[in-house]
């Protein structure tokens, strides 16, 4: 949704390097040195590792079968790190299996985004012509189109459910993909080394893969990075109005909006998930946006 | 250094290095030049040797993360290192000011010609009057041999051709009659038609003003053209100043010899184009001797170790090079 | 002058293929809706042969290109159907979205002013500064301002000024323009800052360029060369994205209005959805994205009277 200007801002300065491809061994260590990428893959780790381990461990159901309605709006304490929700549940293990609900829609999303993306849009570049002209048709009206209304008119449409978040994500995040790739290959095909190739006699398919795709696969980490992040908002926007993950299952969406009016006197019931979702949203932004400044061309070594 | 020629400009061991995490760079290595009321100067180097710096520094525009880091450069008697910068303003574009080399990205998009001419002389001149403004301004177009200064003054600088660009770029650098007007590349980015047309203007203008001129170029024949001695620099450093004909004539400096040859001239034949051999060295790395020495066909171990002077081997003409040492015999070479 | 408005008008053709793209999605969304869609006027008692009669009637037998052709038509005659919202059945559609409408638009207007005013000092003050621990506060305010959620930051706002402290009214019924204060700050503050982050790297771009060193070299005063030459090419792209900002705008009013209870057409959207109102709905996401389209055709627009390079391309 907001990085579209980023987005352009990238594509340029790679243009304006020939999508030079630098070296992974100068890109990783550069990346160690940069303290967004650093700061984003800490918070990215510990989320991740918490989500997946979330089954193991040893913390409280975080849909009981029985409620237990003493339980409720509890404040933190040894017993609850987070308090207790109004029905009683314990919040911060709601928060972390929160975390596997946000973290599988958004990576499927983005991973489903992906492939139809960069499929489309390497097809488009590489290939020119009529299907080109489809493809860059459809891709510059889902790009205007914003992602979110998108999402929600599927989410309502369809029924509020997992499944269908996923691909109201993936229906409208795709064109981002398409285009970078579009651009690249469309760069690249103009390269001599694609005509020694073909002289050769490779086959065109063995050429996108080989040589086009490895020269994006930079960008492309930047891209689902960051789209990762505003998968994660429009899941958790979408929850908040009641259209996405529904209860019980366990939603930092959801979680807030039920915690509004407890504000007062139970703010931990809003505050905890919406501080985590804050931070694993930030996560994946700085790691975008760092991989993005480190593999900026402008910004190597000395001006003028 | 010259008899009966009043310095305009007198700058000495002037050294500008950037300053960066990965080492410091030295653009300019201690240089020494002077140049006089009246005449045009020219500075001759490949890329990289500190031609542009030597202008950005005397106008104080060094970018960061560079700085003068050592020297003095005298305008009209005046240290120019140690104003202030309201005082540095004052010289910019008033008494000394400069071309820049791609005209396309030296003039500000989104403001017509009429406005950018108008707003140096507004400022320098302290004329608010539109009307006398204008008036102005058209007498500057037309002397910079613009053909329909009307609209051209209502134009934005995206809509006039390479040529039509730098013509204002000289404009506004006219405008306020300086003593000293600086041209980096001047015709480096015109088409080849176009650039005796901007030669001789700027040569015009210049001469009709009374103004001195600095032409900064990599361009052998340009300077040929227009300049009454030129200076040759290299890595940094100047290795030979001389009379635009004496220069051609005899050059001196091995460095000069090899761009002379390297020149292609009109009616010779050859095999092969003649190439100095070997890269410009790191401007990272300090080098204590003489900064051509790995290029040198001449080049001894004293080369190596010992920076030349520069050494007046005939009348007005300097070279740095330990083939001419200070108050001795010509060496063989 | 007549490049202008060659440009205008490429500009709007370009936008229709966009207003039917709009109109599609809306369209399959409701023929995508599991359940019957005459479920609601089914009378009693009904046969089979009865239902499918009525189904024949209505024509939803018809293909899909036909209903969609219907669709459009009703459209074009302002028919966006009638609400089956218990609360407001039958009403008109489109008299509902009238109604709600100034609601959200006085809150975008007073957004995109809040924002604006923010992210355009702030981000030339961080360019100015760069590198310095202001710049670096001021990066670090807009990546987390950026990756918080608009409803996130609602909340947070609303805990501050309003429950905690009472300064501002948490609901917008209230009426009055404290109300409206809350709900524009949140939208304003989050948007505020990609603009400071926009402004800030176009401003970095621009100061590097030939032309501000030729205006020094021309002896004019830093201040000019900053606010009057740099700050003018620096703005440019900022003002492109005013187009994508009311994009992002729209997508958080849904959600602001509905954290605050602010009668626009955002929060009508969750009700709806919740009454199972699909007509409603439907209006609404038409309504919404009409406006990201104009938007961006605005700022198309104001790009091209701004910037004169770019009516030739």
């Amino acid at each position: 949704m907001k990085f579209r200007q980023s987005m352009n801002d990238m594509l340029a300065s790679w243009k304006m390097a020939g999508g030079a491809k630098q070296s992974i061994v100068d890109i990783i260590s550069r990346s160690r040195r940069n303290a967004m990428v650093v700061s984003g893959t800490t918070i990215i780790i510990i989320i991740v590792s918490l989500a997946l381990l979330a089954p193991i461990l040893p913390m409280a159901d975080p849909t009981p079968a029985q409620l237990v309605p003493e339980d409720a709006l509890l404040p933190p304490s040894t017993n609850h790190w987070f308090g207790t929700d109004e029905l009683g549940r314990d919040v911060f293990s709601r928060v972390i299996w929160g975390a596997r609900v946000s973290l599988t829609v958004a990576t499927l999303a983005i991973f489903f985004s992906l492939l139809i993306g960069v499929m489309l849009g390497l097809t488009a570049g590489y290939f020119g012509g009529i299907p080109d002209y489809i493809i860059a048709g459809t891709i510059d009206l889902f790009w205007t189109f914003p992602s979110f209304l998108l999402a929600l008119a599927f989410a309502a449409a369809l029924g509020p459910s997992l499944g269908n978040v996923i691909l109201a994500i993936s229906i409208s995040y795709w064109a981002g993909f398409a285009r970078l790739m579009r651009g690249q290959a469309l760069s690249v095909r103009e390269r001599q080394f694609i005509e020694a190739s073909r002289a050769l006699g490779a086959k065109n398919l063995r050429i996108m893969f080989t040589h086009v795709l490895p020269n994006c696969l930079a960008p492309l980490i930047v891209w689902a990075s960051i789209g990762v992040a505003d998968a994660i908002t429009i899941e958790s926007s979408l929850s908040f109005l009641g259209v996405g993950t529904q209860p019980p299952t366990p939603s930092w969406g959801y979680m807030l909006y039920r915690g509004i009016p407890y504000l007062q006197e139970a703010p931990w019931i809003s505050t905890f998930p919406g501080v985590t979702l804050l931070f694993t949203i930030l996560g994946f932004n700085l790691v975008g946006d760092g991989l993005r400044d480190v593999l900026d061309p402008r910004m190597k070594g000395m001006r003028r | 250094m010259m008899p009966g020629r009043k310095p305009l400009v007198e700058i000495k061991g002037l050294k500008t290095q950037f300053l960066l995490h990965e080492g410091t760079v030295t653009a300019l290595d201690g240089i020494d030049l002077t140049i006089y009321e009246n005449e045009s100067l020219g500075i001759v180097g490949e890329t990289g040797c500190g031609k542009s710096m030597t202008a950005f520094s005397m106008l104080r525009l060094v970018p960061h993360p560079g700085k003068i880091t050592a020297g003095s450069i005298k305008f009209k008697g005046v240290e120019l290192t140690t104003l202030t910068d309201d005082e540095m303003r004052g010289v910019r574009g008033r008494q000394i000011s400069m071309i820049f080399q791609d005209p396309s990205t030296s003039l500000d998009p989104v403001f017509t010609v009429g406005s950018q001419l108008g707003e140096v002389i507004s400022l320098h001149q302290n004329i608010y009057d539109d009307e006398v403004l204008r008036k102005k301004v058209m007498a500057i177009l037309k002397l910079v041999r613009i053909a329909a200064p009307e609209s051209v003054l209502k134009q934005y600088p995206h809509e006039l051709s390479g040529g039509m660009k730098q013509r204002v770029m000289i404009a506004l650098a006219l405008s306020c009659n300086p003593s000293l007007l600086i041209a980096d590349e001047p015709t480096t980015a015109l088409d080849v038609t176009i650039q005796a047309q901007i030669l001789n203007l700027l040569k015009d203008v210049v001469k009709v003003a009374g103004s001195s001129m600095m032409l900064i170029t990599h361009n052998l024949g340009v300077v040929a053209e227009t300049c009454d001695r030129i200076c040759i620099m290299y890595a940094g450093r100047i290795v030979e100043i001389a009379e635009t004909l004496d220069l051609f004539g005899e050059p001196q400096h091995p460095y000069t010899r090899g761009l002379l040859t390297a020149f292609p001239k009109l009616g010779e034949k050859k095999e092969e184009l003649a190439v100095i051999r070997g890269t410009v060295p790191n401007l990272m790395k300090p080098f204590p001797g003489c900064s051509f020495v790995d290029r040198c066909d001449n080049a001894t171990e004293e080369c190596r170790r010992v920076r030349p002077t520069m050494v007046e081997v005939r009348p007005g003409h300097f070279v740095a090079c330990h083939l001419y040492p200070p108050g001795g015999a010509l060496r063989d070479g | 002058m007549a490049d202008l408005v060659s440009y205008v008008v490429r500009k709007l053709l370009l936008a229709i293929p966009v207003v039917f793209l709009a109109t599609f999605i809306v369209f399959l969304m409701l023929y995508m809706t599991p359940g019957d869609p005459i479920s609601q006027i089914i009378p009693p008692h009904a046969s089979a042969e009865d239902i499918e009669e009525l189904r024949d009637k209505y024509g939803f037998n018809d293909p899909f290109i036909v209903q969609y052709w219907r669709f459009l038509e009703r459209l074009f005659h302002g028919d966006l159907g009638s609400s089956v919202a218990r609360a407001t059945l039958n009403t008109d559609v489109a008299y509902l979205l009238m109604q709600r409408l100034p609601r959200t638009l006085e809150l975008m207007a007073i957004g995109l002013t809040i924002s604006y005013s923010i992210g355009i000092p702030l981000g030339v003050f961080a360019a100015l500064k760069q590198n310095s621990w202001k710049d670096r506060g001021v990066m670090v305010f807009t990546l987390v301002a950026y990756a918080m959620p608009s409803f996130w930051l609602g909340i947070l706002l609303m805990m501050a000024l309003s429950v905690y402290t009472h300064i501002l009214p948490a609901e917008g019924t209230v009426g009055g323009f404290k109300s409206i204060l809350l709900p524009a700050l949140t939208l304003g503050l989050g948007n505020a800052a990609l603009t400071t982050r926009m402004m800030r790297s176009s401003m970095l771009e621009v100061k590097r360029q030939d032309y501000i060193t030729q205006l020094r070299s021309r002896g004019l005063p830093e201040s000019e060369v900053i606010f009057k030459h740099a700050l003018k090419n620096a703005i440019l792209p900022v003002i492109t994205v005013v187009g994508l900002d009311i994009g992002w705008f729209v997508a958080g009013a849904v959600v602001v209005e509905t954290v605050f209870s602010w009668p626009g057409i955002g929060m009508l959207v969750t009700t709806s959805i919740s009454a199972h109102d699909f007509p409603t709905v439907q209006g609404c996401i038409l309504v919404l994205a009409f406006f990201v389209i104009i938007g961006n055709l605005v700022a198309d627009i104001l790009y091209a009277f701004a910037d004169p390079r770019v009516r030739l391309g």
